[in-house]
């Protein structure tokens, strides 16, 4: 029995850190290398990183629904298309975009790594303040898309930090006295995100908020088994989005992202799995303790 | 309903492949398209919608999209058939100085509408060779001719089309901020739009002091600021006031 909150290392959770970050750096360095290509490429049109957003589709839905094919500026078929893909993947698989795919949230990871080499302390939220600062996201989200569809722009784009960090206009187009809004904006959320983890996915991701929304129909989820666990709270500590596991619900809380970090870390057979189940929101969930199969 | 355990690794390999085979699916159904080109903009009644006119389109683009023959293009942006077919319109300002993508945009628009025509010369917004009726409302002002800038006549225009392309409404209600045009000045846009000169120099950071008499294109030019930009910030007033 775990009497320690110290995680675990383990060969598994070795495998699964370097396979995830792998996957986010070959995801990342997509985007990177299609933003030089916009800047260098002269010969012939690349793509800007506006059309790999799947946020760009949930900002252009509206439009194109109610002109019957419209888009708005900046945004392309193909960011529908991830969207779709997006949704499809929240539906099976929860979260695994935001903690395998999204380069802003490996930008984060990769910040926080930074900081733990820097031995910099983290700055912790009081549980009470996270639970109210998460809803930040459906607000961010909620503005964004009323703005959005009353200016018929993609009018977050300019402020967007995901957007100027990986558009490389910084590098590329460097213009302080036109984009100092945006640089600020940014340098705020990633030194909040060298500080607190994730700051970023946690507080202010629209995408994250509708991923989240949309998470409570996931079929594959991660649960804890009543049974099994001690409520060690191991599983806590290496959680980026500060999920507490230990406590959680059967199923784990829509905002998990699918690192699978908890689940590596549990020092109890059978206490924390990923299951395939029924998508039921919380509220439709029977009350009673499920048990894994 | 029993959660059945499966191997952790599902998780990113579904969120993944939903992902990326989204994008296959897509591509092998040729409806992954990352830029606006080839796009062309319609209009509810289904016909190329001039506002849709890009600076990626070429010359033939334009001809047969917006059904305006070769000829009358060259002789709208004052060019010859020096300037080849498949120029892009963004690299017309280089070639014939003056001709930008919103001019041949507006160009067009009067072509369709039909207060535009070859024999009138190059387009210069004045397309207007009939006189319009007398104006219902206030006081009438000269028809603006190719060689000066005045300011727009206030008449509704019957006749061949709205002047310079757009129609003040005849109940004397304001300009619709989408109908902003290239051709307007600073203070046609305060007048007619009803929106407050200090709204729009606070709002589009210009200068105090700034010439009201300035063009809509000028601002683009002097102040990088787009037509658009004024059409958006000039909406959203409206909608709020």
């Amino acid at each position: 029995m775990a009497s320690s909150s110290q995680p675990v290392k383990s060969p598994n959770r070795s495998r699964t850190r370097l396979l995830r970050r792998l996957t986010q750096a070959g995801f990342g360095l997509f985007i990177v290398g299609s933003s030089i290509r916009h800047y260098l490429v002269t010969t012939e049109h690349v793509a800007s990183i506006d059309a790999y957003c799947p946020f760009g589709g949930i900002a252009t839905l509206w439009r194109w629904v109610s002109t019957g094919g419209l888009f708005v500026q900046k945004t392309h078929q193909s960011n529908l298309v991830l969207l779709l893909g997006l949704i499809a993947g929240v539906i099976l698989a929860g979260g695994a975009f935001c903690g395998w795919i999204c380069p802003f949230g490996a930008l984060q990871d990769l910040l926080d790594w930074i900081r733990k080499k820097l031995r910099l302390p983290e700055l912790r939220i009081p549980p009470r303040l996270d639970r109210v600062l998460t809803y930040g996201r459906y607000v961010t989200l909620g503005v964004i898309l009323y703005a959005t569809i009353a200016t018929v722009k993609l009018w977050f784009a300019d402020w967007d930090p995901y957007r100027t960090t990986f558009s490389l206009g910084w590098l590329f187009e460097f213009n302080l006295s036109e984009q100092w809004l945006a640089y600020a904006v940014a340098l705020v959320i990633l030194v909040g995100a060298l500080l607190i983890p994730r700051f970023w996915c946690r507080y202010l991701c629209p995408l994250g908020g509708a991923i989240s929304l949309l998470g409570n129909l996931s079929l594959l989820r991660i649960r804890r088994n009543d049974a099994s666990c001690k409520s060690c709270a191991v599983c806590n500590a290496p959680c980026p989005v500060k999920i507490d596991v230990a406590q959680a619900d059967s199923a784990v809380s829509a905002d998990c992202i699918g690192c699978l970090e908890c689940v590596e870390v549990c020092p109890r057979e059978g206490a924390l799995s990923v299951t395939l189940g029924p998508a039921l929101p919380k509220i439709l969930r029977p009350q009673k303790k499920e048990d894994v199969a | 309903m029993k959660a059945i355990r499966v191997n952790k690794y599902l998780v990113p390999v579904f969120g993944v492949l939903a992902l990326l085979g989204s994008v296959w699916v897509a591509k092998a159904a040729g409806a992954w398209q990352v830029s606006g080109r080839g796009v062309i903009l319609v209009d509810e009644s289904g016909e190329a919608d001039p506002e849709g006119i890009k600076g990626w389109m070429t010359l033939s683009d334009v001809s047969s999209v917006y059904g305006v023959p070769l000829d009358a293009l060259y002789t709208m942006i004052g060019a010859g058939p020096e300037i080849p077919p498949d120029t892009a319109l963004k690299d017309l300002e280089k070639l014939v100085p003056g001709t930008e993508v919103w001019a041949v945009r507006e160009g067009v628009e009067a072509y369709q509408g039909g207060s535009w025509m070859p024999d009138y010369g190059r387009y210069t917004g004045e397309a207007i060779k009939e006189p319009a009726p007398p104006a219902p409302t206030p006081t009438p002002e000269p028809a603006p001719s190719a060689e000066e800038h005045v300011p727009l006549g206030t008449g509704a225009g019957s006749g061949e089309g709205g002047g310079e392309g757009f129609t003040l409404p005849q109940d004397g209600s304001r300009l619709p901020g989408s109908e902003i045009k290239g051709r307007m000045t600073l203070q046609e846009v305060v007048d007619y739009c009803q929106v407050p000169l200090e709204t729009l120099i606070a709002e589009l950071g210009l200068p105090d002091d700034i010439d009201t008499q300035l063009w809509m294109r000028d601002l683009a030019n002097q102040y990088g600021i787009e037509v658009t930009t004024v059409r958006d910030l000039v909406e959203r007033y409206q909608a709020e006031h």
